[in-house]
Order: C-alpha cells, then sequence, then structure tokens
C-alpha cells in the first residue's frame, strides 16, 4: 500500500464502512493503482456507481479490493468526470469486465481500453440509461422490438370439430 | 380449429346418430387422453416461481402423478412450457424462440402475477420488464398468486388436462 502513497487516504471506520482504507485515485492513475492492488494479492471484489452529476458533474465509482486476511477490503474512490471515459481496469483485474459494462449501460459512463463494451442485463439496443437520476421513463419508440411482434397462428391444438 | 370438409360432417351425424348405443373411440380421442396424461414440461425457471415449480415437481407434490413430472431438456421434445417468474425484455425473445421451436401440438401455462401482466413490476417509467407473456406467445391456463403454491399450479395443470380432453373428435367431455 505503501507504492500507492500520492493518492490521498478518506477517512473510514470498518465496523461502519467495511473497508479498512479507502483512498481517493484519480481517473488517471487507477490502472496503475489497481496494478499495485494485484501484486499485492488482492482481488477485485465490486464496483460501484453513483450519479453525482447534480450536485458535482461527476460520476462517483468506488472499486473495492479484498484478500484473505482479515479486516484488509481496500476502496479506491474515483471521481469521475461524466464527459470522459474513465480507464478499464479489466486488464488488470479479469472480473472488473461485467461491472464496467453494467456501469456503462445504466450509466452511460464509457470506459477507455475496455474488450467488449455492450449491454450486459438491458437488451441489445437499448438507448437510455436507467440508473441516471435524471432519467424519468423510456422513450416510447424504445418498446419491444421483438414483444409487439404478432402471435403465432395457434397451432397449439389439435382440430376440434365440436 | 381445422378445416370441416363435407365428409367430416357425414361422419358427424353419422357419429350422433350413433352415439346412443356405441362408444366411437376415434384416435383423435385416445390421443387427446394420453397427451393430458403425459404433459412433459420443459425445463425452466425464471425466477421465485419456479422454486414453487420445483417444489410442485418434488416427492412431496410429485407432478408425477399426473403425468407431467417428465420435464424435458429440449424445446423438441416438451409439450407444454411453465412459465415460472418474471419475463425481463432481455429474455423476451429467447422464450418465444423456445416456444417457437416446441413441436405441436403444444401448450403453456403462465404461472404467477409477473407472466400474467407484469406483476409488481407493471408501473409507470418501467424499463426492463416484460408485462405479460401473452404480448409475445399464446396461453392455455394462467395460475394467479405471487408466487402460486404448488397446489394452485397442480390445479392449472389439471384445468390444462381438462382443456386438452374437451378436443375429442366427438361430443364434448362431462
Amino acid at each position: 500500500m505503501d507504492a500507492l502513497g500520492a493518492s490521498v487516504s478518506a477517512p473510514t471506520e470498518h465496523p461502519f464502512s467495511g473497508a479498512a482504507e479507502a483512498r481517493w485515485v484519480a481517473p488517471g492513475r487507477l490502472v496503475e493503482a489497481s496494478r499495485v492492488l494485484r501484486e499485492a494479492g488482492y482481488f477485485f471484489e465490486s464496483m460501484t456507481c453513483v450519479d453525482r452529476i447534480a450536485a458535482h458533474g461527476v460520476f462517483e465509482l468506488i472499486y473495492t479490493f479484498n484478500r484473505w486476511e482479515a479486516a484488509s477490503r481496500v476502496a479506491f474512490r474515483v471521481w469521475a468526470p461524466a464527459t470522459e471515459p474513465v480507464p478499464s481496469i479489466s486488464g488488470v483485474f479479469g472480473a472488473a469486465n461485467w461491472n464496467e459494462r453494467e456501469a456503462w449501460e445504466f450509466y452511460g459512463l464509457a470506459f477507455s481500453g475496455h474488450p467488449n463494451l455492450t449491454w450486459l442485463l438491458l437488451p441489445e439496443g437499448t438507448e437510455f440509461h436507467p440508473l441516471l437520476k435524471s432519467f424519468t421513463a423510456p422513450p416510447a419508440s424504445s418498446y419491444d422490438d421483438s414483444l409487439t411482434a404478432p402471435p403465432p397462428p395457434d397451432d397449439a391444438h389439435p382440430p376440434a370439430h365440436h | 380449429m381445422g378445416v370441416v370438409t363435407p365428409a367430416d360432417r357425414e361422419l358427424d351425424a353419422l357419429a350422433a346418430e350413433a352415439a346412443p348405443f356405441a362408444r366411437l373411440a376415434m384416435v383423435e380421442d385416445v390421443l387427446n387422453l394420453a397427451r393430458a396424461n403425459s404433459l412433459w414440461p420443459l425445463t425452466f425457471g425464471l425466477a421465485c416461481c419456479a422454486i414453487e415449480m420445483m417444489a410442485a415437481g418434488a416427492s412431496r407434490y410429485d407432478l408425477d402423478r399426473f403425468g407431467a413430472g417428465v420435464f424435458r431438456p429440449s424445446p423438441r421434445q416438451a409439450d407444454l412450457m411453465i412459465l415460472a417468474g418474471t419475463i425481463s425484455r432481455k429474455m423476451a425473445p429467447v422464450i418465444r424462440t423456445l416456444w417457437d421451436q416446441m413441436p405441436a401440438p403444444k401448450w403453456a401455462i403462465s404461472m404467477g402475477g409477473c407472466t400474467i401482466s407484469g406483476g409488481p413490476f407493471k408501473y409507470p417509467g418501467e424499463y426492463a420488464i416484460s408485462e405479460g407473456a401473452e404480448k409475445f406467445m399464446p396461453i392455455d391456463v394462467h395460475v394467479p398468486g405471487c408466487p402460486p403454491r404448488p397446489e394452485a399450479l397442480i390445479a392449472g395443470l389439471l384445468k390444462l388436462e381438462e382443456k386438452i380432453k374437451r378436443g375429442r373428435r366427438f361430443g364434448r367431455a362431462g
């Protein structure tokens, strides 16, 4: 963790936050910082995205890492400008791949260097980002491309004449 | 309904005439009896209703008593689709494909509120859940509940069996 010296430590209390240590990391240093943890034997646990656009114009990304020792969870907190892509850490921790896809489809936050930035949970081709605070309802035209197909002819039943 | 030819009508008239004296066990009649008592459901669950469906299939409720416990791993072998759980918009085209892959005659039971109308997920601005299976495929029996108990699924299955037996060639079932 000393190798992360340049990043700023954020105060945490393990019993409340679950993280032994949290660090503010600049988007530009994210990959480098992840690699330090990877080499120190940490694994990727999870990533959370928070929409703080209204107040600060940023997405807050919270990455958590852990290793099999007591109370050693580390959190990275990243303030990412809403308009710029964040460097993907999926090259360092493969497990981050799907989390980044999820953040991309639900918030519209792009990740640079991601190998397969495409829809994970929403139908392919979805063009809205439903977890943004500004989201209210999907545009009517986005509804049911496949579902509005007419039901098949009722061939389900053998012919009955009476 | 199939096409009714004059020959069919003659045959029907003959059957009606003979009915008081002879029980004509026509092939379709026997086949429908067999179909109703050996429904093979497709093995898949969508959400929490599937847990109740599994309970219905296991020893305590034992769907095998009704001949419907042989869950098939392939739509090519199945003639009953039990839609058990929430249908997301992402999953709906997959389900439709599975339904199209099942050979006729085939039937579908929608189990639980989600597959009937979207259930608790139907609200303004909802973006991910399909509001009922009937938007994209035909359903024979609806089993309401959230989720329905195994007894309810069995009741739905018996209703479906009734419906299938009513497809008999001559006259209506009881």
